[in-house]
């Protein structure tokens, strides 16, 4: 079975973010994620981490900047600057917290650009941090995101991911391939992660429709995890789901499956 | 409760074609679809359904020589007699054997024509068919398939046969969703369906990769069979190859709860 870890963004949502280092840990996890640490002090995190044993397995660039409020900064050919200032931030929690990766973010496309000057940008930012993050031993990680739940995302399919990885040309950029979004955008899932393999840095599950626990949609969750075991992934697998019920009641499907 | 044919063409094939309704009647299924009945006379099809209280559910019009790599006709400009002559083939089996549902295979583009020039004559051949069939109570379907195991073919995905059925505009002509083809194509299979379901006259399911049964690959059909149990009340094609024998192949139906839901 695959190295599963609780993204607590997602789940635990019952408890203080804080908290919920404590509540993956007593249900058995020995990995996280989460998005957005960035509410929390690092020396606060790293206290759960090593109270309970817990590997901090990725995080993301954080994707606003906090003074201009503009978002979708790895996008914007007019504010590299923000962009570097956000990786720096990003840089110092991941190494802080030794995450494997970040998923560095893309974003929905901003208005006022052509796609071509836009891709540009986003390619120049991705080598910046694909550089950056080398030097630290983290994995840039670039994630396709469907367009039912993000219209207008900018990168949504894993030959679109593997086209802007060939382009930012760096052996540290990474694949993230989660699983729900490729269900919504392409299928074909059990194909395209033997063939992606290589090129995939990080795994994230959730069931379609709804992105809740798996066995609640249309994906055999077994058989994805076999394939895992098959193709030697030694990886990690965010579970970023939103539980049906509650986190507890929703973890059934592990067990099941360990 | 969902309703499953068996597909003669992939299922019971350890027998010659006459023999597969029998077995397919002994093993619980009330419906049967294949391919194509033309190398056979009606009579001893209808014979083998009557004597095995069968249902015809469906069947292809002729789709050119599929030995020759043929995967339908319906797009060439230069074979629309062929494809004339094939409706009234398939129009008289289907009448003769009760059949309610004619499936359309379009053709695999093999570059001499443009693609407006091949859509045109698609439609052109659609209307025809739509034509000589109306008012028979039968539908006429569309079916997209994978580009993995057919490469080239004309309609690959769902929105295209969207496209297609809306610019015909009748509501006996219809999409044929067959899950292991749209699940190599496109994925989210049970939004795919809940937006369209209106347009979808037939449903065919095999799992994904390798086209054998539910429960050998990367679909969860427990959970599309029991969505479907609640949301459609058409009948389901078992077209896949069964991994084992056929009969082994068959304990999918109730681990999966694909008629007791």
């Amino acid at each position: 079975m695959p190295n599963f870890e609780a993204n607590i963004q997602f789940m635990y949502n019952e408890f203080e973010l804080i908290d919920r280092y404590e509540q993956a840990a007593k249900s058995g996890f020995k990995g996280v994620e989460l998005q957005s640490p960035y509410s929390l002090e690092i020396d606060q995190i790293k206290e759960k981490l090593n109270k309970f044993n817990l590997k901090h397995v990725i995080i993301n660039l954080p994707v606003t900047d906090p003074d201009t409020n503009l978002g979708n900064l790895a996008l914007r050919p007019d504010r590299k600057d923000l962009f570097l200032e956000r990786l720096d931030l990003g840089i110092s929690y991941a190494s802080n917290l030794e995450c494997i990766g970040i998923n560095t973010g893309i974003g929905t496309k901003p208005d006022g650009f052509s796609n071509e000057e836009i891709y540009e940008t986003l390619i120049e930012n991705q080598k910046i941090a694909s550089e950056k993050l080398f030097e630290k031993d983290i994995k840039a990680l670039i994630e396709p995101i469907n367009t039912v739940d993000q219209p207008g995302f900018f990168i949504n399919t894993s030959q679109q991911g593997i086209d802007l990885l060939d382009e930012i040309n760096h052996s540290n950029a990474f694949l993230l391939y989660d699983v729900y979004h490729m269900q919504i955008m392409e299928g074909d899932l059990v194909r395209k992660i033997t063939k992606l393999i290589d090129k995939i840095g990080h795994i994230q599950i959730a069931d379609n429709p709804g992105r809740n626990e798996p066995g609640t949609g249309e994906i055999n969750y077994s058989r994805i995890f076999s394939l895992l075991d098959e193709i030697d992934y030694k990886g990690w697998v965010g579970c970023e789901y939103r539980p049906l019920v509650d986190t507890q009641s929703s973890l059934s499907w592990m067990r099941k499956n360990l | 409760m969902n309703k499953l044919a068996a597909n003669l063409s992939m299922l019971f094939t350890e027998e010659e074609f006459l023999k597969r309704f029998k077995l397919a009647s002994d093993n619980g299924f009330l419906g049967v679809e294949y391919l194509f009945p033309y190398e056979y006379k009606k009579e001893d099809i209808k014979n083998e359904l009557d004597s095995n209280n069968l249902k015809q559910i469906l069947f292809d019009f002729p789709a050119g020589d599929f030995s020759k790599g043929d995967r339908g006709i319906a797009i060439f400009p230069d074979r629309k007699s062929e494809f004339q002559e094939g409706v009234h083939k398939a129009l008289e089996y289907a009448e003769y054997l009760d059949c309610n549902r004619l499936t359309v295979l379009v053709g695999i583009d093999n570059g001499k024509f443009s693609k407006t020039e091949l859509h045109d004559t698609l439609i052109e051949n659609l209307s025809y068919a739509a034509e000589k069939i109306k008012n028979k109570n039968i539908n006429i379907l569309v079916e997209a398939l994978n580009t993995i195991d057919a490469p080239n073919y004309f309609v690959s995905n769902t929105e295209y046969c969207k496209k297609i059925i809306k610019e015909i505009d009748l509501d006996y002509v219809k999409i044929q969703y067959d899950i292991y083809h749209m699940q190599i194509m496109e994925g989210d299979i049970l939004r795919t369906f809940e937006n369209n379901k209106d347009l979808i006259g037939h449903i065919q399911i095999a799992d994904n990769p390798g086209r054998n049964e539910p429960g050998t690959g990367e679909l969860n059909y427990k959970k599309i069979f029991s969505y479907l149990s609640k949301n459609y009340d058409g009948w389901i094609g078992c077209e896949y190859s069964p991994k084992q024998s056929t009969l082994e192949g068959l304990s999918w139906i109730n681990k999966n709860g694909a008629i007791d839901a």
